[in-house]
């Protein structure tokens, strides 16, 4: 009882991403149509937020206030000369033949705002102060409830959002909201319902329970999101496979089926991520996010995809073999030769590792080990990390192809997180990658030291650079 | 003795609807994510899913029950079973063994029978001293940092457990008992359920030894003859004396009996008579009862407490919903919103009100005397000119323009509504001003449709701001754009031949010429005049002056494509703030350029410069790399001609033909980006080098300077129907200037029927 349904109506002229608003705030992809063409919704519809189990927040989109300037004329003309309060000529004009005919979408909306206890009014800041505007301001003030102006479209370059926080103080507006839901940024939901709070002292503990439910869905989030990130990582970096030091052939279709694998578990790391975020795979283009079909664009193993990152993959990346798998090579002197005749046959890199009981155990039974090399690691991490980025930001409305972060460089020589892969690459059976189920070599290692460990200690690595 | 962390017998009804979910619920669901994460979803899921959603609760009953409705969930449940049950085995074996040490170990101290003299705290020592050590650590570890305590597992029971986990993988080797172990390991390596787990073999397996121990303690004393004795080098007797009362009082609390002081100063060793031989059924008293009271007890107790910790574990067991997995569930599971569907009554009932709107424009108003043309702007943006918009003074004198100002709201347009009302005379053409960065509603065609009304003749609607639009997104939302607003002025009864158009930021004398023909002036100016020849010659000499001095094979240098571009752009040199407009963005912009040209700091601007071209370009040219790198040099190109024109230099002394070749690149680069997302393919963008490159660029700053003015839509589509195919051969490419005059003239046949086109209504 101390938790009262708030019901929220969403209003304002068309097209300003009412229903866009409303999409964001329930997190609801599907909700409504979206469209850049003008009155696209014609019903008011809801949607309720369950929170705790309850549902204690009603949000309603409107149809848009199209003519608002006609509609204050005609509710002059009801007036005529009797004083009367705004609410009660606003309940005669509902009641009206004009509400059911000339000014049906107004009257939805407005109908709806007496239902409420407060209306978000969604403003394109793109636009002038016009005439409409105020005049809608007008008439929703007339109802008699709380109203919050949100500045939508902040992040556009024609966005002139002073020159509408002046005016709407001019009105005594003063708690206005500031959002854009392309562009999204989850302080701008808090301070909106901040906002709300201010003018809603009886749902303070309903706005509160939202407020707490989106924060704590925040941070899972972004802990889920690490985490999905590590296992990649820790399947990537335990990934090996032997191959006959002699058989060339042989080499060669065990790099071709390591970077199949490979590849396949990044797709999969995109699934994992976009399906996190609720966001379906043709969101990607419209937010330009470089996947197509949950896939990357660039393959990970071309050229272009490291360029890309900037980096070069050692000295052997001159023969243009700008390929992300390393010949594991554990003595360089006695193998090099060897490896590197195989390295040119397959066009692999020659990297070095840390010598292994097994490893000498394969190499006495004329054998190597193939993996991933940092280059390929890194790879993976920096374009996973973009990705989570952006789906935090539910998309960047900008339309550049993805490009690095100054930081991002400095952070791939990252100290912390190699000392966790490192450990990763001598612990084969921590990739699902390998062979075969990970538990048929059970490891006899301590808790701490399994894949789940390890996963958490990168997760927990990773989480600050996702923000 | 189950010491499986599972209770085998619960997990045949888990997941029944009506039960409260258990541990083994639980442990199975933790089972499913690790198989799941191995196979991806498995199949079926939609129905589980459907299960797990209508069966309430939290998301952690939700997903428990899913996993036990998944077709899987049997499989998972028998190979938890198995995994169990081998654990048990391994643990049982270890139980065998120890009571086997524990008898070994009792009687390895105990010795032969008959010897020398037991020593008794020998005895003691080697029974129970080590398992006293490593209880103190474990009650360290448990009670001071239990945190760590997962890790120190290192004991008998963690050793145990972990031998289980191998024997399971070696006897099961399937997929679903790799998940049951990895369920298992995983959950025990969180919280408390590992931990007494693993306490709780430990104690199992010392009160194994302890018992072991006992019973061949009890035997051998019982049908054997033992003389004990103690020995010290260094204490006192007294100290001894005090030692064994002290250890002897519990034993002798419960009721055993332990020797008195006397018999214990008799017993000192070495060197025992016989005499003192009745003390030993006292030493052995107190030697079984300090190993059951020492030992075996405490164990007993430890085993108790660690099974019923174990068990209250396993209650407070709760999955971790914020995995991811469990995470991308929830989605499912739990819908975080409720439709309420729609409110109020539905639609198709209700009217259209602007078809209504277009009802009210009614004309036939007694006929009044022409007065001058009015023009008035509707709910615009701001202006980068300012109202009113300069037309250029060959469309008509300034003097003759009636002004009626911005129509931003009520106020305004019932002010000029009045004024047109009124006025003694009707203007002859009434010019409304809308931007494209506007949407149209009901709003603004309620009010086209009373300035229709209060008209005698259809308004002219011009849209301008169509490129701030485009800049703002992409080039469909502009058609579409414009197809609204022509929408919402027809039904408002403007004349469909009526609304045009025409970016006011970009006037032309091409656009003032189509305004002209519009206000019904076109007869008295003149039509412009068509430049178009006179550049496609220009490009012709042009190129026969390169192709004598050049060696064939390298294109004319930057510098001398740039003269040809500043030829070019001379010819349109009336057109001034239009092209400047188009090159640069916007007037100040291409001043500023011109500032900077000398310092030679511009390659952004450049970059710019032939990212416009290339967003003029239609998706046809746009998917050619030939053309985009035209595209990109004639836009780059241009500027500087543009700019050299503004501030007459020299061109080829300017110091920015180092950075001319990564501006054009970058620039032809955004081209691709819009091309690879409108057909998927991706071209390559080339510098535009060879000689054909440059007619090629040339061509098309030429055909943007003579469709300036018209709507970028429109210039697309000029530029689309103009330029020809590529043949397939690449034999006719413009490289001579045969070549290049027959296909410069095939271009201007082209452009002459599209611009037929483009006139036609
Ligand atoms: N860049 C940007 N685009 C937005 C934002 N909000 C909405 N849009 C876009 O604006 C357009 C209109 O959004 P809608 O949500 O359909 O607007 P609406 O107010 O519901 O429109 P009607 O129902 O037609 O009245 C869509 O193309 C959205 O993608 C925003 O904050 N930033
Ligand atoms: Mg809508």
């Amino acid at each position: 009882m101390s938790r009262p349904v708030l019901r929220v109506a969403v209003v304002g002229h068309t097209n300003t991403g009412k229903t866009s608003l409303l999409r964001t705030l329930t997190r609801d992809e599907e909700f409504g149509e979206v469209s850049p063409r003008p009155a696209v919704t014609r019903e008011v519809s809801g949607t309720s937020l369950i929170i705790d189990g309850e549902p204690l927040v009603e949000l309603y989109d409107t149809p848009g206030l199209e003519d608002s300037i006609g509609l204050l004329d005609h509710l002059d003309d009801l007036r005529g000369d009797r004083r009367a309060d705004g609410i009660e000529y606003i309940g005669r004009f509902l009641e009206s033949e004009e509400a059911r005919s000339r000014f049906a979408q107004e009257a939805k909306a407005l109908r709806q705002v007496l239902a409420c206890d407060v209306a978000l009014y969604a403003i394109d800041v793109r636009d002038r102060v016009l005439g409409k505007h105020r005049d809608e301001l007008e008439i929703l003030g007339r109802c008699a409830k709380p109203v919050v102006p949100v500045l939508n479209f902040i992040a556009s370059e024609d966005a002139q959002t002073s020159l509408w926080r002046e005016h709407l103080s001019r009105v005594n507006m003063h708690a206005v909201a500031e959002f854009d839901t392309v562009v999204y940024n989850d302080q701008d939901e808090q301070r909106l319902y901040e906002k709300m709070r201010t003018l809603l002292d009886s749902h303070r503990e309903t706005i509160d329970a939202l407020t707490r439910l989106r924060r704590r869905q925040r941070e899972e989030l972004i802990d889920a999101s690490a985490r999905l990130l590590a296992e990649l990582l820790i399947d990537a970096a335990a990934f090996v496979m032997s191959v006959p030091l002699a058989d060339r052939q042989r080499a060669a279709e065990t790099v071709e089926a390591m970077k199949r694998k490979v590849r396949d578990r990044e797709q999969r790391c995109v699934r994992e991520l976009l399906e996190l975020h609720r966001f379906r795979p043709e969101d990607c283009e419209a937010q330009g996010l470089p996947v197509t079909d949950g896939r990357w664009g660039l393959d990970l193993f071309s050229p272009e995809a490291m360029k890309q990152l900037g980096l070069k993959s050692g000295g052997a990346a001159a023969a243009g073999a700008a390929v992300g798998l390393t010949l594991d090579v554990m003595l360089a002197g006695l193998s090099l030769g060897t490896g590197t005749a195989i390295g040119a046959a397959i066009g692999a890199l020659i990297g070095s590792g840390r010598m292994h009981g097994r490893r000498l155990l394969d190499r006495a039974m004329g054998m190597t080990e193939l993996r991933c090399d940092d280059a390929t690691l890194s790879l993976l991490r920096v374009r996973q990390t973009a990705l989570i980025r952006a789906l935090l930001r539910r998309g960047h409305a900008t339309q550049d192809p993805m490009r690095l972060e100054a930081g991002e460089k400095a952070a791939l020589s990252d100290r912390s997180l190699s000392v966790v892969l490192r450990e990763a690459r001598v612990h084969p059976a921590w990739s699902r990658l390998s062979a075969g189920p990970v538990a048929t070599h059970p490891s006899p290692h301590l808790p701490e030291t399994t894949r789940e460990g390890a996963v958490n200690r990168l997760a927990r690595l990773l989480r600050p650079k996702l923000r | 003795m189950d010491k499986s962390v599972h209770d085998s017998d619960s997990l045949a009804d888990a997941g029944s609807p009506g039960k409260r979910i258990d541990f083994s619920d639980r442990l199975l669901a933790e089972t499913v994510r690790s198989a799941e994460a191995v196979a991806g979803i498995s199949p079926a899921a939609d129905e589980a899913a459907g299960i797990g959603q209508s069966a309430g609760g939290d998301l952690e009953n939700r997903i428990v029950r899913r996993a036990a409705a998944l077709s899987i969930a049997g499989n998972l449940k028998d190979a938890l079973h198995q995994v169990g049950t081998a654990t048990v085995l391994v643990i049982l074996a270890g139980v065998v063994l120890s009571l086997v040490a524990g008898a070994a170990a009792a009687s390895a101290a105990l010795g032969a029978a008959g010897g020398e003299p037991v020593n008794v705290f020998w005895v003691l020592g080697s029974l129970l001293g080590v398992q006293t050590l490593l209880l103190l650590a474990w009650i360290a570890v448990m009670f001071i940092r239990p945190a760590a305590s997962t890790l120190s597992v290192a004991s008998l029971g963690g050793i145990a457990m972990s031998l289980g986990r191998r024997a399971a993988g070696w006897l099961h080797r399937g997929r679903s008992h790799a998940a049951a172990i990895e369920a298992t390991v995983s959950v025990q390596a969180r919280g408390p359920i590992g931990r007494w787990t693993f306490s709780a073999v430990s104690h199992g397996l010392w009160l194994a030894f302890n018992i072991g121990a006992l019973a061949l303690l009890v035997t051998l004393l019982t049908v054997r003859q033992y003389t004990f004795s103690w020995e010290t080098t260094i204490l006192t007797s007294d100290s001894y004396v005090s030692l064994t009362r002290g250890l002897g009082w519990m034993p002798r609390v419960m009721g055993v009996n332990t020797p008195d002081e006397e018999q214990i100063r008799a017993t000192r060793g070495p060197g025992l008579t016989e005499a003192m031989s009745d003390a030993s059924e006292a030493w052995s008293g107190f030697l079984v009862g300090c190993m059951v009271m020492y030992g075996f007890g405490p164990r007993l107790l430890l085993l108790g407490l660690s099974l019923g910790e174990r068990r209250a574990a396993g209650r407070r067991f709760r999955l971790d919903t914020t995995r991811p997995e469990y995470l991308r569930l929830a989605a499912i599971l739990m819908p975080a919103t409720e439709s309420l569907g729609v409110v109020g009554e539905p639609a198709g009932d209700v009217g259209s009100a602007s078809a209504d709107g277009g009802k009210r424009a009614t004309r036939g108003r007694e006929a009044r005397p022409n007065g001058p043309p009015a023009i008035l702007g509707l709910e615009l943006p701001q202006m980068p000119d300012g109202w009113p918009p300069r037309f250029p003074s060959t469309l008509t004198e300034a003097a003759r323009w009636q002004d009626l100002g911005l129509a931003d709201g009520r106020d305004d347009r019932v002010r000029i509504l009045r004024h047109l009302a009124e006025s003694p005379t009707e203007p002859e053409a009434l010019i409304v001003v809308c931007a494209l960065t506007t949407t149209p509603d009901r709003g603004v065609g309620a009010f086209l449709s009373d300035l229709a009304a209060s008209l005698g003749r259809s308004p002219i609607v011009l849209l301008t701001a169509g490129e701030s639009l485009r800049r703002r997104g992409d080039g469909d939302e502009l058609t579409q754009r414009v197809a609204d607003w022509r929408i919402a002025a027809a039904e408002a009864g403007i004349d469909p031949e009526r609304i045009i158009e025409l970016d006011l930021d970009h006037v032309t004398d091409v656009s003032s010429a189509r305004l002209a023909t519009l206000l019904g002036e076109g007869d008295e100016s003149l039509p412009p005049a068509r430049r178009i020849e006179a550049a496609f010659d220009l490009i012709v000499r042009h190129l026969e002056r390169w192709s004598s001095s050049e060696s064939t094979g390298a294109g004319p240098s930057a510098v001398k494509q740039a003269e040809l571009h500043r030829e070019v752009t001379a010819l349109y040199r009336g057109e001034e703030s239009a092209w400047r407009n188009l090159l640069h963005g916007s007037a100040e912009a291409a001043g500023e350029f011109a500032q900077r040209l000398k310092s030679g700091e511009v390659g952004e601007q450049l970059k710019a410069g032939g990212a416009r071209v290339v967003s003029l370009l239609p998706p046809r040219l746009k998917s050619s790399a030939r053309w985009l790198a035209a595209g990109a040099t004639a836009g780059a190109l241009g500027c500087v001609a543009a700019a050299a024109l503004l501030s007459p230099v020299a061109i080829g002394s300017l110091p920015i033909w180092a950075g001319l070749g990564a501006a054009i690149a970058g620039a032809a680069s955004i081209g691709r980006g819009d091309a690879k997302s409108a057909d998927g393919s991706e071209p390559t963008p080339a510098p535009a080098c060879g000689f054909a490159d440059a007619v090629r660029a040339a061509t098309l700053l030429a055909l943007l300077l003579e469709t300036q003015g018209r709507g970028e839509a429109a210039i697309s589509r000029i530029l689309d129907a103009s330029i020809p195919e590529e043949s397939a051969e690449g034999a006719e490419d413009p490289d001579t200037s045969q070549s290049a005059r027959a296909w410069l003239d095939e271009v201007r046949h082209r452009f002459d029927l599209a611009l037929a086109r483009e006139a036609a209504p």
